[in-house]
């Protein structure tokens, strides 16, 4: 299990990163390497040139602004989760972010790799998508934002072009007040299933609801139905449980060996109602 | 006439306490060698090209291409090795066993993913695997049996030289169980499945050879638990000079029965010396290691228990099928899995009929093989589920429907249907002490106010009688018509110190540190006198770390070895000291007169003795002062305890979590009990693994579907819990010291305990888990159509 | 711009156990191999090259990684510590002793990534619980010891360390008044 052979080169700065992925249709960046490199090892992959992003400060930078924080690409998930700011604007990730992988793991990894990989199983994507962020790619004509609704667009697919670099990702500070809930086989291991739920509370009634499944379906689902069906009405246990099953309703849920489709859909609904539980009972 | 199953005289001092092991500064610090820092000037490096589909025709091998590679010195296809080495014969002595041969790189028919078509030789092992790569392989697939019930009826035969994909049938013990299950109150069966599993020790497989062609020497570096069965098997399968190989055994992370097979990798890699000239190493990568290191555990036992009105067992049904992939593995074969299960499935109970048959099947899926608790785990499972089941069914406690079938003092020596003699155990003892232990009745209120809070908890037990210490009578009682024994040399040196030198080699059990206690107090001399010599098949002739056995042989042949040295001390000493050689001890560091201290000489003065002062010799003196001995236990030696989980249900996601464990272990008279304890929790930790997590899966094309650690599930430090443990001391008559073999305890029993205490936990739903392991989509989905009913 | 070819070596130079070390590798090489076989640094376990059992973890920069999951060119400019450099000459370092003592190790084999984790974790929590020292374990396989003792080990240094910053700091407290 030894990496195949590839070039390697380590910009100092974005432009000369996007040169060096221009020049060759083969390279890939590297970022924590925590994902990429297990499947070289695996052969799964076999660039031809790794673009170690790890020189560029720039993609470590994060810029915390009124209402809205920019984190770079290259800030690792251990560097997100002791971040104040984080804590204190983006709490969501900072929940999820106790359930990426392993400390070794967070030590390394980064929140961009992590976007740009887009395991169906990753928290990352799917807190990104819970609170509406936006991706900022830069590539050879310039930088582009996309809507985290836009960008993941299947089990290790983005809407990355060929040649573009994503850089930063911005998150606006939810109003919501956030649950996130993980089902994985043992700590650390990618989801099974996982729901991110944001409710606004006026006493037990709902005025306001968003209600995001991970590892359901290849790419973040959002559960309109549940949420229109939620709003306007009292967190009572019936509308806990119905909310549930209405989150999942009709979702076409992914399949390995660990669930089954609608064992999958089951855990979703599980997860969205303990989220709302522990809103009501103003736990999070 | 002295005989290998002589028991020496060993008083215990250093025996029975916790000395820290002397192995662990070396293995703290990185500075002890594995396999893999085995580096040798010139030394190349293999990588081996495994087979993409489950059963197929090998059609064409094209190695040109992988030849013309950067840094490639070599690379073979069967064809290349086939004239040099048959493959691995795996046979036994048995009516109706299907001998396989596996040969090192696949022939004609591949028979399971993984299995060897070629290997490259090349400077490094990156640029050995870039080259792979390049191989052309044209296999053209046939059908593949996939499963136990394909073996048997669909007609296709896994591997073309087993008739009928059966490699072993036996009806050993065939009591008519009718009339008791005619008049049994109480009926309780099941059909059980347990897992495909892989030992999965931390270090992978690995082997280092080199071959001098000016002197004839092959020297071989492995990571094995039976170096001096390679070294043997070596000279056999290559029909090379047995006395000019060495096998040498560095340290080896985990084995767990894994490391203890012949591995046709092991042969290939010395050809391959062989035909380069220089130092060859192989180190199995992970993947490779969940394709085709050994797996174990899979067997489907349909049990059925007879019980009457007061809870009595009346007769044991099971009926026992193993997946036993595509060829035998060499020593086990098949029969390590549902065959040795049979023959102790109604220990420690005392059940009147038996009626047992045991089937083993060939299917295009890995080999298994030994790990830690072989066959037994699987019956064990089965048996102690379906014991609690009729404690239910009764409305007995689960302890006390065992006390009412244990064996008891009163009926020791006590035969089982299968032929075991059991001569000692304190099996009434261990429930009771368990029992304790857990708090019974204030564990049920726990359960009862739980499960008001919806919340499911459960509790399971198991009850083991151990066959341990495994020598030559315990393996014919398998049906493994096998010899086994030790020997051991002692040497005291003229300072005093004393050298054994061992055939046990070590794999983290501390056997530097027991057997040192062992020595030390066969002389009366403290631990750290004594060194222990391991890992070389120069030294010593050892079986293997295998089964149980290393504390009973380690003692064994010590014990006897440093009789015969004693015997030369005291018979210095008593003309010395003018007494008679038989009033002579040794004991505190001194060789005295029995109940006189005062009238002694230092150890190392009648060391020295011996060795430099001729006058103070006897006539006819021989100041040999080594011995070498043999050892191997007169009988069966047996170690009993018992297990218990207490685990969580979450009934809507079917998640389990285990939130304590216990055990109790009788293992006779304790060498050092801290590593006995880690024996213990390292085995309740695999039992975790086996029972809740770890599931080797193979699709219907024989396709291996969990080739990581990412998808094949060890647990974690949050997967297993704390365990308390208790100690009984039944001490053993066969073994020097009283000493009973252990370490694989834990994976026999253990199991049962997580199982029975799932299902604990889910009986008040009407639920059963027969299928393991019980992972939250099985779970879950029992749980469901239990609700539908 | 530092850059390799496919084939060539790049020269990297790291603090390795207090010492700068030099070292020519090829790009496609792990960090735990190059440590294991340029730099001879074997108490480095290569457990399943793919991330998950945590063998190969040492720390780089002060926290725990995975070796197999970095390359070795990356160690260029970093400061890494292995297993060999934790003990003082021949004096174990507390982790180390505590592991012996509470028979925290059986083959060994993942030893060298649990000590790297454990000093990561008392690092960051030096008073952490028993469940959030197996929270942190959880990244490391190890299949002998069951992990228990491993958890004992780390919680006994862990509260020595306690003990110890709080005698230091009676001491100076006492002293400050005997100057008032």
């Amino acid at each position: 299990m030894k990496f195949p052979a590839f070039a390697y080169a380590v910009p100092e700065t974005i432009e000369e990163a996007l040169e060096l992925l221009a020049s060759d249709a083969d390279a890939r960046p590297l970022a924590g390497g925590q994902s990429l490199l297990p499947i070289m090892a695996l052969r799964l992959a076999a660039p031809s040139m790794l673009v170690d992003l790890g020189r560029i400060d720039m993609l470590r930078q994060c810029v915390v602004g009124p209402d809205r924080m920019r984190i770079g690409a290259m800030r690792t998930h251990a560097a997100n989760a002791a971040c104040f700011d984080v804590w204190a604007q983006l709490p969501l990730m900072s929940d999820a972010l106790h359930h990426v992988a392993h400390q070794a793991v967070r030590n390394r990894g980064t929140f961009g790799g992590s976007l740009a990989h887009a395991d169906a199983g990753a928290e990352m994507p799917l807190v990104v998508s819970a609170l509406d962020g936006a991706i900022i790619l830069r590539g050879p004509h310039g930088e582009r934002s996309v809507p985290a609704a836009d960008f993941f667009q299947g089990h290790y697919t983005t809407a990355i072009e060929p040649g573009e670099l994503l850089v930063a990702v911005e998150l606006p500070y939810s109003p919501l007040q956030w649950a996130f809930e993980e089902f994985a086989r043992r700590s650390g291991d990618l989801a099974v299933a996982m729901a991110a739920v944001g409710v606004d509370l006026d006493g037990d009634v709902c005025r306001d609801v968003r209600i995001l499944l991970g590892s359901v379906g290849e790419r973040p689902i959002r559960a309109h139905d549940a949420e229109a069906f939620l709003r306007g009405r009292p967190l009572t246990p019936g509308a806990i449980t119905e909310a549930g099953r209405m989150a999942v309703a009709g979702v076409a849920a992914r399949s390995d060996i660990h669930a089954d489709p609608a064992y999958r859909a089951s855990i979703a609904a599980v997860l969205v109602s303990r989220a709302l539980d522990r809103l009501a009972r103003g736990d999070f | 006439m002295a005989t290998k199953a002589d028991v020496a005289n060993i008083r215990p001092q250093s025996i029975g306490t916790s000395i820290p092991r002397r192995e662990d500064p070396g293995l703290l610090t990185g500075r002890t060698p594995y396999i893999a820092d085995i580096a040798l000037p010139g030394m190349l490096h293999v990588a081996i090209l495994r087979s993409p589909v489950a059963h197929g025709r090998i059609v064409g091998v094209d190695l040109s291409a992988a030849r013309a590679m950067p840094g490639v010195e070599l690379a073979w296809s069967g064809a290349d090795v086939a004239p040099r080495c048959a493959g691995i014969m795996a046979s036994l002595d048995q009516k109706g066993f299907v001998a396989t041969v596996q040969p090192l790189l696949a022939q004609e028919e591949v028979c399971f993913i993984g299995e060897a078509i070629a290997v490259v030789v090349a400077t490094s092992r990156a640029e050995a695997e870039d080259a792979l790569e390049k191989i052309d392989i044209d296999v053209e697939e046939i059908p593949v049996v996939a499963t136990v019930d394909a073996a048997m009826t669909t007609g296709v035969l896994a591997n073309a030289k087993v008739p009928a994909n059966l490699v072993y049938r036996s009806d050993r013990v065939t009591d008519d169980v009718s009339d008791a299950f005619g008049a049994a109150a109480v009926v309780v069966e099941g059909c059980f499945h347990t897992p495909r599993v892989s030992a999965s020790p931390m270090e992978t497989r690995g082997f280092v050879a080199r071959h001098e062609w000016t002197t004839g020497q092959l020297t071989c570096w492995a990571a094995t638990q039976m170096p001096s069965f390679i070294k043997t098997m070596i000279a056999i399968h290559l029909q090379f000079p047995e006395q000019q190989i060495e096998v040498i055994t560095p340290q080896v992370g985990g084995g767990f029965g894994q490391k203890a097979h012949l591995h046709p990798e092991e042969l290939l890699v010395c050809l391959l010396a062989i035909e380069l000239g220089r130092p060859v190493r192989w180190i199995e990568d992970r993947q490779e290691n969940l394709f085709r290191a050994t797996h174990a555990k899979q067997q489907v036992n349909e049990m059925a228990l007879a019980v009457d009105q007061e809870g009595r067992f009346l007769a044991l049904r099971d009926r026992v099928t193993t997946d036993g992939g595509a060829y035998n593995s060499l020593p086990w074969t098949h029969l390590v899995e549902g065959h040795c299960g049979i023959l102790v499935v109604t220990d420690p109970y005392r059940v009147p009929a038996l009626a047992a048959e045991t089937i083993s099947v060939a299917t295009n899926k890995c080999p298994i093989g030994a790990y830690r608790g072989v066959g037994f785990s699987a019956p064990t499972l089965a048996r102690e589920v379906l014991i609690d089941r009729a404690a239910r069914a009764l409305g007995l406690s689960p302890f006390e429907i065992r006390r009412r079938n244990l064996i008891r003092e009163e009926d020791l020596p006590y035969t089982t249907r299968a032929g075991l003699r059991i001569r000692e155990g304190s099996f009434l003892a261990t429930v009771d002490r368990l029992e304790a232990m857990i708090g019974y009745e204030a564990f049920r209120e726990r359960q009862e106010s739980a499960r008001r809070e919806g919340r499911y908890l459960g509790l399971g037990i198991s009850i083991f009688s151990e066959i341990s210490g495994i020598g030559t009578r315990a393996l014919n009682f398998l049906d493994f018509p096998i010899t086994s024994h030790d020997t051991a040399t002692v040497r005291v040196e003229p300072t005093g110190k004393v050298t054994v030198t061992t055939g046990i080699v070590t794999a983290g059990q501390g056997h530097l540190t027991t057997l040192a206690q062992v020595a030390a107090d066969a002389f009366g001399v403290p631990a750290e006198d004594v060194t222990i010599l391991s890992g070389s098949t120069s030294h010593a002739v050892g079986f293997g770390t295998v089964a149980s056995r290393s504390a009973v042989f380690g003692a064994g042949t010590i014990g006897r070895a440093a009789e015969m040295v004693r015997a030369k001390m005291r018979a210095i000493a008593a003309r010395l000291l003018q007494a008679a050689p038989e009033e002579i001890e040794l004991s505190g560091g001194m060789v005295h007169v029995r109940d006189d201290p005062g009238r002694g000489l230092p150890f190392a003065s009648v060391a020295g003795a011996a060795y430099f002062a001729e006058g103070t010799h006897p006539e006819d003196f021989d100041p040999t002062m080594e011995a070498t001995a043999a050892f191997d236990p007169a009988d069966i030696v047996l170690a009993n305890g018992g297990h218990a989980a207490i685990v969580e249900v979450d009934v809507a996601t079917g998640q389990v979590r285990v939130e304590k464990m216990f055990a109790v272990e009788d293992c006779g008279r304790m060498i050092n009990p801290m590593i006995v304890e880690g024996q213990i929790r390292g085995g309740m930790a695999q039992a975790v693994g086996m029972v809740l997590l770890e599931e080797l899966i193979y699709d219907d094309n024989g396709q291996l579907i969990t080739t990581t650690l990412q998808d094949y599930l060890l647990p974690t430090a949050l997967d297993v819990p704390d365990i308390e443990i208790a100690h009984l001391e039944t001490p053993s008559t066969l073994v020097p010291g009283g000493i009973k073999g252990m370490g694989e305890s834990a994976m026999i029993s253990a199991p049962a305990a997580v199982a029975g205490a799932v299902n604990d936990a889910l009986a008040c739903l009407g639920v059963t888990i027969e299928q393991f392991p019980a992972s939250p989509r099985r779970v879950f989905a029992a749980v469901a159509r239990a609700e539908r009913t | 711009m530092r850059r390799a070819d496919v084939g060539d070596r790049l020269e990297t130079i790291a603090l390795v156990n207090g010492r700068e070390r030099r070292f020519s590798v090829l790009p496609r090489t792990s960090l735990a191999d190059a440590l294991r076989d340029e730099l001879g640094l074997h108490g480095v376990r290569v457990g399943c090259e793919h991330g998950i059992c945590g063998a190969c973890t040492i720390l780089v920069d002060g926290r725990p990684m995975r070796s197999c999951l970095m390359l070795g060119v990356q160690a260029d400019g970093a400061r890494i510590e292995t297993i060999e450099g934790l003990a003082q000459g021949q004096q174990l370092h507390p982790l180390q002793d505590a592991f012996r003592r509470h028979h925290a190790l059986q083959c060994g084999f993942c030893t060298a990534g649990f000590l790297a984790t454990a000093q990561g974790l008392l690092d960051e929590n030096p008073d952490p619980t028993r469940e959030e020292v197996r929270e942190v374990l959880s990244g490391n396989i190890c299949r002998c010891t069951g992990y228990q003792t491993i958890v004992d080990a780390i919680m006994e240094v862990a509260a020595q360390r306690i003990a110890d910053r709080q005698a230091a700091a009676g001491q100076t407290g006492m002293e400050t008044s005997d100057g008032d």
